[in-house]
Order: C-alpha cells, then sequence, then structure tokens
C-alpha cells in the first residue's frame, strides 16, 4: 500500500486513526503494531516473516550486547552477529542476482531464482542494525520489551521509504508520547504537503521524463528539459513521502528526524549531501565513515574512507552498476572539493556557485535514472551532441508541462517561506490546501480511469 | 488555519469513507466500457500471492464515490493549466476532441494480407476506401501544430495495395466546415460519410443520389468524451439520410428488421450503434425497391456503420462482413453468393490498432 492511494487516504487511514486514538495508551503500540504489519504485508505478505525475523535477531542481540555491556569480546561477538544477519538477507534479497549476474559474466555458470525485492528492506536492516550498534557503543540502553522494539521497526509511517529513524531517536517517544490535537493537525498539514509533492508534482513531472526518454527521436531541448523533469521528480517523490512519513509520526505522537533540507538550492556537493536524504547520509557518517576514521587520519586513509561510504551509498540505493557509478561519482567530487575546490569556489559570485552544483547534480541524475547503460549513453548523446536542437514535441512538452516544471522549481527553494504569515496569507494557504486537496484526490481517481473504446468495438 | 484545514480534510475523508461503504455499487461503467471489478473472494493463495489485496485496490478505485465529477475536476484543472492533452485525446478549438493518430506499426502486415485476399478472388471487383480521422482533416483545430504521420500513412495503403484506392482525403478538406467529424466522438458525422459516398459514387460510375438530412437526436457524447470527461464540452448531433426505399435488414442471418437503424441505442451511451445496430459479425441489407441484380460485400470496421445506409439504395443487395467478430471463411462466403463487388472500409487508426482486418484470409 502506498500513502498516495485511494485506499490508504479513505480506509486504511481514517479507520486505524480512529481505533488507535480512542483505544487507551498502553493498547496503542500493539494497535500501531498490528495495523503496520497489515500494512507491511498488503504488498509483501509473505516477506513480512522476513520483517518479522530481522526484529527478533536484533532485540535478541541487543539485550545480548546489553547484558555483557563489560564484556568487550563476548559483546562484539553479539554486534558481528547482528550486522552479518542484517548485511545478508540484503545480500541475498537485494543483491544476490546482480552479484551472480556479474560472475557468471566471467565465464561462470550459475543459475539461482530470480529474487524480487523485498518492499522497505533496505530501510529496516539500516535501521536495525543502527540499533545494534547504538547498543554496543552504548549510546542508547536495549529495549526489554519486544513489544515496543518491533513496533519501532514496523511502523508503517517510515517502514518503506524512510526516513531512516534511528531507535535513540523515539525511543522515549515509544514509552510515553503526547498525542494531541495540536499534533494532529501538525501531521495533517505535513502530511498533505507530502502528498501534494507526490501526487501533484512528481507523478506529473516523472510522466514527462518517461516520455521523453522512451521517445524515439529527442531533441537537444527536449533531453535537456527530461532529466530536470526526472531532477524533480525524484526529489518531490522522495521528499514528498519522508513528509507524509513525518506528518504520519505526529499524528501518532513521534517526532521523526527531518530527511530532506532543500537540496536543490546548495552551493556546494557537500552542502547538497548535508540536505538530501539526510537521515542516509548521517547513517553512513555514523556508522561507516567514523568508524573507519572518518578524517582523523591521514590524507590518504581518509580519501579511502570517503570512497568507500560513497562506494557504499551508492550501492545502497540499487543493486545495478549505475548506482555505484553515481555514488563514486559523488565520492570523487567531494574529494576534490575538500582539497582545493570549495575554497575556490567560495570566491565565486553566489550564481556561479549555484550553477555549479546544480548542474553537477543534474548529472549525477542521469547516471541514477538509467539502468540500462546502452540508454544512458542515448540520453547522454541526445543532451550533448544532438544536431536537433528543437523540434515540435518539445514545444509540446513544454507547453503541457510548463506549470508543473516552473511549480517544481519553486517548491524546491524556499522562497514561499519568505511570505509574510498574517491573517489574510493564513486564509489564503488554507484555501489552497483545500483546493489541492480536493485536486490530488481527482489525480488519484483518474489514474484509476481505464476507458475501453473498442471493448465491444 | 491548519486547524480548520484539518478539521474540514478529516470530514471530507470520514464523508468518502461512509459514502464509500453505504452507496449502491454499478457494476457497468458506460463511459469505460467495461465492468466494474466485483469484491474479491477469499481464499489463501489469493492473499499469499497478493493479488486478493490488489483487487481489493481495485475495487475501491472503481467504486470510489463521485468518481466522474472528480475525473471532470481533474480534466478542467488540466485543461485550466495549459494541459491540452489527456488520455492520448487533445483539447481542440471550438470543443473538439482529436484523438492522437498513433504512429502505424502493422500496415505491412495489412497490406500483404488484404493484397493476398484480392489474389485469392481476382474474379471480383475490389476497392479499398480508408478513411482518415478528423486530427487529420480538422488539424487546424489543433491546440498547437504536432507531427503527424496519417497522411503518409494512407498515401503507403494507397500505393502498395494491388487494389483500387478511392482516396477521399482531398474531398473531405474541401468540405471541412460541414462538420464531418464528431467533435466528442471518433466517427465521421453522417456527412462526413455522405462525402465519402461521392467519391464512392464516381469510382463506382453511380448517379449519387441527393439526400436529405434530418437530426436524430441532439444529446451524443461519444466515446472521445468517455476519454476525457469534460463536462464543459457540449454533446454532438446525430443526423440521417431520408430514404423511402423499403429494406429487409438481417443481423446475423437472424432478426429481421426493416430499418438500419436502432432508435433503441439513443437512449443510451453508445449512441452511434444507431447505425446499423452496432457492429455485427455479418448484416445483410436486401433492397425491395430495385431492379438491379448487384450485390456488394463490404468488409469493414465501425465507419462503414454511418456509410452504409447511403449507398443500400443503389444495390440489391449488400452484404457486410466484420471480420472481428465473422469467425467463418469469407471467400467460401464470396463464392457461395453472388457478389461481384467487395469494398474495404475502415478508418486508418483502428485498422491498425485493433487488427481484426488480418483474419480475412482464414
Amino acid at each position: 500500500m502506498v500513502f498516495s492511494s485511494l485506499i490508504f487516504l479513505f480506509l486504511f487511514l481514517p479507520i486505524f486513526l480512529i481505533i488507535y486514538y480512542l483505544v487507551p495508551f498502553k493498547a496503542k503500540n500493539f494497535i500501531l503494531l498490528l495495523f503496520s504489519l497489515l500494512f507491511y504485508s498488503w504488498g509483501e505478505p509473505v516477506y513480512i516473516l522476513l520483517l518479522i525475523f530481522s526484529s527478533i535477531v536484533d532485540y535478541i542481540n541487543g539485550r545480548l550486547i546489553n547484558r555483557y555491556h563489560d564484556n568487550k569480546s563476548k559483546k562484539k561477538i553479539f554486534l558481528i552477529t547482528s550486522i552479518v544477519i542484517n548485511l545478508s538477507l540484503l545480500g541475498i534479497f537485494k543483491y544476490s542476482n546482480f552479484i551472480v549476474d556479474n560472475i557468471n559474466l566471467l565465464g561462470f555458470n550459475i543459475h539461482i531464482p530470480k529474487i524480487a525485492l523485498p518492499l522497505g528492506i533496505s530501510f529496516f536492516t539500516f535501521q536495525t542494525m543502527s540499533y545494534s550498534i547504538d547498543v554496543y557503543l552504548g549510546n542508547v540502553k536495549a529495549e526489554k520489551n519486544f513489544l515496543n522494539f518491533m513496533t519501532y521497526v514496523a511502523m508503517f509511517p517510515q517502514l518503506i521509504a524512510g526516513p531512516i529513524v534511528r531507535y535513540q531517536d523515539i525511543n522515549v517517544e515509544l514509552k510515553k508520547r503526547t498525542i494531541n490535537f495540536n499534533g494532529f493537525c501538525e501531521g495533517l498539514f505535513k502530511f498533505l504537503t507530502g502528498l501534494f509533492k507526490k501526487v501533484l508534482i512528481s507523478n506529473n513531472v516523472g510522466y514527462l521524463f518517461s516520455l521523453i526518454s522512451s521517445s524515439s527521436s529527442i531533441s537537444l531541448l527536449s533531453a535537456w528539459l527530461g532529466i530536470i523533469c526526472f531532477s524533480l521528480q525524484i526529489y518531490f517523490d522522495f521528499s514528498g513521502y519522508s513528509d507524509m512519513a513525518i506528518g504520519l509520526g505526529k499524528m501518532l505522537g513521534f517526532n521523526y528526524p527531518q530527511n530532506f533540507n532543500y537540496p536543490y538550492i546548495s552551493k556546494t556537493i557537500t552542502e547538497f549531501w548535508r540536505r538530501w536524504h539526510m537521515s542516509l547520509s548521517t547513517w553512513f557518517r555514523d556508522y561507516v565513515y567514523i568508524p573507519l576514521g572518518g578524517s582523523r587520519c591521514s590524507k590518504i586513509v581518509n580519501i579511502r574512507n570517503i570512497l568507500i561510504v560513497w562506494l557504499l551509498t551508492g550501492f545502497w540505493h540499487g543493486a545495478s552498476w549505475n548506482y555505484i557509478i553515481w555514488g563514486l561519482y559523488f565520492g570523487i567530487i567531494l574529494i576534490i572539493e575538500k582539497m582545493f575546490l570549495k575554497k575556490l569556489l567560495s570566491k565565486c559570485p553566489n550564481f556561479v556557485q549555484h550553477i555549479y552544483a546544480i548542474i553537477l547534480i543534474i548529472i549525477g541524475w542521469l547516471i541514477f535514472a538509467f539502468e540500462d547503460v546502452n540508454l544512458l549513453r542515448f540520453y547522454t548523446g541526445k543532451m550533448f551532441f544532438n544536431s536537433m536542437i528543437i523540434d515540435n514535441s518539445f514545444i509540446f512538452y513544454f507547453k503541457n508541462y510548463f506549470i508543473f516544471i516552473i511549480l517544481g522549481i519553486i517548491f524546491s527553494t524556499p522562497i514561499v517561506n519568505k511570505i509574510k504569515i498574517n491573517k489574510i496569507t493564513k486564509i489564503i494557504v488554507g484555501i489552497i490546501y483545500l483546493l489541492l486537496f480536493i485536486i490530488s484526490i481527482s489525480l488519484l481517481v483518474s489514474d484509476s480511469y481505464n476507458p475501453f473504446l473498442y471493448f465491444r468495438f | 488555519m491548519k486547524k480548520i484545514v484539518s478539521i474540514i480534510v478529516s470530514i471530507v475523508i470520514l464523508g468518502f469513507l461512509i459514502l464509500f461503504l453505504v452507496l449502491p455499487k454499478k457494476t457497468f461503467s458506460a463511459n469505460e466500457n467495461r465492468y466494474l471489478s466485483n469484491f474479491p473472494t477469499f481464499n489463501l493463495n489469493n492473499i499469499l500471492n497478493g493479488s486478493y489485496m490488489t483487487k481489493i485496490e481495485k475495487y475501491v478505485e472503481d467504486h470510489f464515490p463521485l468518481r466522474e465529477e472528480f475525473l471532470n475536476i481533474k480534466t478542467n484543472v488540466f485543461k485550466l493549466v495549459g494541459m491540452k492533452k489527456q488520455n492520448d485525446v487533445y483539447f481542440g478549438k471550438d470543443g473538439y476532441l482529436l484523438q492522437e493518430f498513433l504512429q502505424e506499426e502493422n500496415s505491412d502486415r495489412i497490406i500483404r494480407i488484404v493484397n493476398k485476399f484480392a489474389k485469392a478472388n481476382s474474379n471480383v471487383n475490389i476497392n479499398f476506401l480508408l478513411a482518415p480521422t478528423s486530427i487529420y482533416i480538422y488539424n487546424d483545430k489543433m491546440p498547437y501544430k504536432i507531427d503527424i504521420s496519417e497522411k503518409d500513412t494512407i498515401d503507403k495503403y494507397k500505393n502498395e495495395l494491388e487494389v483500387n484506392f478511392i482516396d477521399v482525403i482531398d474531398s473531405l478538406i474541401n468540405n471541412k466546415d460541414k462538420g464531418l467529424y464528431y467533435k466528442t466522438d471518433h466517427h465521421w458525422t453522417t456527412y462526413g460519410a455522405y462525402i465519402a459516398y461521392l467519391k464512392f459514387c464516381e469510382v463506382y460510375n453511380i448517379v449519387p443520389n441527393e439526400y436529405q438530412f434530418i437530426t436524430v437526436n441532439e444529446n451524443f457524447y461519444g466515446t472521445l468524451y468517455s476519454k476525457v470527461i469534460d463536462k464543459t464540452l457540449k454533446p454532438d448531433t446525430i443526423e440521417k439520410i431520408i430514404d423511402d426505399y423499403n429494406y429487409d435488414v438481417y443481423y446475423d442471418e437472424e432478426e429481421v428488421s426493416n430499418t438500419m437503424y436502432s432508435d433503441k441505442y439513443l437512449n443510451e451511451k453508445d449512441k452511434y450503434s444507431y447505425f446499423l445496430d452496432g457492429n455485427h459479425a455479418l448484416t445483410t441489407v436486401v433492397n425491395n425497391d430495385i431492379n438491379s441484380n448487384k450485390e456488394l460485400l463490404i468488409i469493414k470496421d465501425s465507419y462503414a456503420n454511418s456509410f452504409i445506409p447511403l449507398i443500400t439504395r443503389h444495390y440489391k443487395k449488400i452484404h457486410v462482413i466484420d471480420p472481428r467478430i465473422y469467425n467463418k471463411s469469407i471467400n467460401d462466403y464470396i463464392a457461395k453468393n453472388s457478389i461481384s463487388d467487395v469494398l474495404f472500409l475502415y478508418n486508418v487508426l483502428t485498422i491498425d490498432k485493433d487488427l481484426g482486418i488480418l483474419s480475412i484470409n482464414s
């Protein structure tokens, strides 16, 4: 089930919330867990066992690490057990097909069945792993109550697409949280913001990108328009989903960490990665980069650390070479920025810095967008070496999707936050939200509309 | 403000939840021309493979309250922000909906098959009439210029078919101010068919009849309307011609009627089926008021339905086969009946997309 669907908005969510608000506090986690398991099994009726298994493993390891907190070698064993099991789950269910395919390229002939990627596995394994590590490091005490722990892992708002919530972020709220009308309103508002990002912007610019990238003749301007649309799509999709998750969390009394902070206004790539998918980059910083020695070591080791982190970040996004290249691409830019470029850039005018960053980001998305190398090469050719600068299709695309692209660009920046808040603007924003809500529903309804012209000829 | 918005949104959500639960469920969607989904039956297998849940989602979507009103909102909001195309339909000027001409994919196969058919039936006189669609004739109504390959496709058929080709494009273009295509439907109007009829008569050496046109319905929302659901559009008018000859009409060799028009469809969504009772596998029209013994076989799609009443007065008997539904051998049919002429009548989009014509040799 996805948040931006009629069944979630009009059935699952209201029924869940009514029950959740009505039951006494003691039963709330149980109800939340129950509905979360229903939510997950809606899309993955079998893989839910995996989610439960991963929770049990880390619950037990967490408790064992806690018990032997004075015995360094013993608690290390349990930490390693947790990490090995979680990474094995990822390895088997996310990467095995990719790894075997590549080994076979070397002349081997190994056959394994095609494994479908379990929903949200990249997120929940990272959450449970961070838990074990944090218990090991003494950052947080192990959770004794399995119900609470399982609720933490399976909680439906952030289960499928983040943000990656660490146990220490919400361990207090798992036991004691304020649930009130104010939180409900704040949360619903945030949720609606995310819904609009996804349904109104992301889906539409995403449709245009798929239209352009699947076309056989692409003019230079269309190619650029397409990749700009993809950049907007991925931001509005992902940050919209995070907003919906954070909003839902608020409605339930949880405060999840912020995940996006206007990444496209960055002046450097270093800054971009402090603003993009923040819960993931801090995860890699805290659990990979710093344990490896971070930057408090020789230059060479530091460069090695950066490359390892970005290789892994890329690979985390998908089991395909383009994601690895995409990660390393950013790793290398970050190293160059660290060595001298950042200093140099800071002397340039602001707009030069913005253009520098956004172009590198867009080229990054180009690598990200195409898993198929041939398609990537074809599309890149259309962007840079193309004698057809403009064609009728471009004008058509541009005129039809102009509003979505412009809105996408405007809302990629914090410009609207500059509007003074007074009585009148508040009323206007309220009316706009209600209108956008109705429009969003009509878009969701129209997705389900399938006229069959020739059904009866 | 956040509180007021939240309260209103909550009420709307709860309201729709209740409406969804209590409203009676429709079984058929006329605009979509399809049956709406049923609530799935409970079964462990369906749950384990996820199809049970997918079907429930589909069910919720299909029976969502005020579905068409929401579609209308979406269409008009999109139109407002400059989106001039939805579901492959362009919003043209003057209320014209224009269906996108999709690049042809099957013309080589179709041409080969028709040429084969012509070889097998070399004793009859075969003509081929390929109608353009409204996006080509009414290109000036397009919201903006786009490249369409429709003319190239028609020319390809014209050049490569080894039968006589009736080219109606120029006549249609010269008469475009007379409303040759419905604005909300993908068919041509009776007058559009009449222009093709004049060209047909020229080829067949027939003196065309001067028909009088009368309106039979003024509330026709066609298939293109169904694709976009835009309640600001005005309906089309359906006309028929006045012909005082007496006919016997046989649908699928059974039902007998004395008219080629089925009034009952004028009260339904699918009003174009007024002509020749929609699509039948085999229709025969016998003219009781003519001395000639000419018999014509028409192999066709639905464009022919409004065309056929124009030519029946010139033939003793007209046989109409829709190969999408007719599952017997057409060659046998020709051999068994005293058919001297065969006319293929298709529109250039349908012929390539539904591919019923591929079965004419089997």
